[in-house]
């Protein structure tokens, strides 16, 4: 065990690098980039980044589960999967994004009642 | 295909002051109420987590206020508790965060006309969410300054207040996730991703995208997930579009 003036100064020093590790990648970019000439191909790969990550961020939201060890595991059977049909139908037929929430969040309540 | 129209307004919904256009604070406020309805029932999930993890106020509150960033914050509250050290819990969080790298760039492409400060202060702020929805007003030519930074103002802090929240009386809320609210940011991103697909390569970039980071979550490599698969998915839409001879 450390000693607690140790322990407290660690975990600041921590605190501090996980801010500026977090920070420059955030920032960098916008700094360098605007007024960067660009080849064609690198300015279409950044306007599909936005669908490209939106989707590795959803997918295993919906699609990934945890076995008895912890593992990840492929789970077709979860609340979150079901709950993403009614919000894709009223993300698609209102196009608002708050509707598409709202009704993802009441559905997700529902499932995990009657569940 | 950018800056091509005045539009102000971010679609149906409230009103403000009878009809008048509403001032861009508000309308970024207004834009960030699907994150903040996400991030309220998250951020207090973080101070109870941190909270029983040990960990003081302040350094709890220090790492809402100065990193900002969910999952690595649930992950070093973790990391933390199994008494793991400055190089892995700093690794960890750069490893996570790196694709905030992505977002940034592809942002970049819109804001050549924001002065060096506000990039700064703009880009301090992003996440997952809010580049989302930055992502959708940009490409509609909605680049007003004060209505983004309000978006990410609001969203900053419902992140820290409920977070402290959570600290002080996390055990009050029982289960978030009995009111459904941990599916808010899922629903979210479907939300964002559907008008998102609008032709045939950014279907494929989403596709192939999402296929990846699932396939590198089962292979235990969860952390590179978003960032490979983003870098693979865009790179794949890409291809797809290569003029035809």
């Amino acid at each position: 065990m450390l000693p607690e003036t140790k322990a407290v100064t660690d975990m600041w020093l921590t605190i501090a690098g996980m801010a500026l590790v977090t920070f420059l990648p955030r920032v960098i970019p916008l700094l360098l980039l605007p007024g960067m000439k660009m080849p064609n191909i690198a300015e279409r790969w950044l306007s599909l980044i936005s669908p490209a990550i939106l989707s590795a961020l959803l997918f295993p939201a919906l699609l990934i589960g945890e076995n008895a060890a912890g593992e990840p595991v492929l789970s077709l059977l979860n609340i979150h999967l079901f709950a993403a049909i009614p919000s894709i139908a009223v993300a698609w037929k209102t196009k608002s994004l708050f509707c598409a929430v709202v009704t993802g969040i009441a559905t997700a309540a529902l499932l995990r009642f009657f569940w | 295909m950018r800056r091509n129209s005045q539009t102000t307004n971010s679609g149906g919904g409230l009103r403000f002051f009878g009809g008048m256009p509403p001032s861009p604070v508000l309308r970024g406020v207004k834009m960030a109420v699907p994150i903040m309805l996400g991030y309220a029932p998250i951020g207090a999930a973080y101070g109870l987590l941190a909270q029983q993890a040990g960990f003081g106020m302040l350094h709890a509150l220090c790492l809402s206020v100065f990193v900002y960033a969910g999952a690595a914050q649930f992950m070093a509250v973790s990391l933390f508790a199994a008494g793991m050290g400055f190089p892995v819990i700093v690794g960890t969080t750069f490893v996570v965060n790196f694709r905030h790298v992505l977002m940034s760039a592809s942002l970049s492409r819109f804001l050549s006309s924001w002065t060096k400060s506000e990039r700064v202060i703009f880009g301090g702020m992003i996440t997952d969410e809010s580049f989302a929805i930055h992502s959708r007003n940009f490409e509609r030519g909605d680049t007003a300054t004060n209505a983004a930074l309000a978006l990410n103002t609001a969203a900053y802090l419902t992140w820290v207040i409920f977070g402290m929240i959570g600290f002080h009386m996390g055990t009050l809320i029982k289960r978030p996730e009995a009111w459904g609210l941990d599916f808010a940011l899922p629903a979210m991103f479907i939300g964002l991703l559907l008008p998102a697909c609008q032709n045939a390569p950014s279907v494929i970039a989403a596709i192939f995208g999402g296929a990846v980071s699932v396939t590198l979550h089962l292979a235990g490599a969860g952390n590179w997930a978003a960032f490979i698969g983003a870098i693979a998915g865009a790179a794949a839409g890409v291809c797809f579009r290569r003029p035809k001879p």
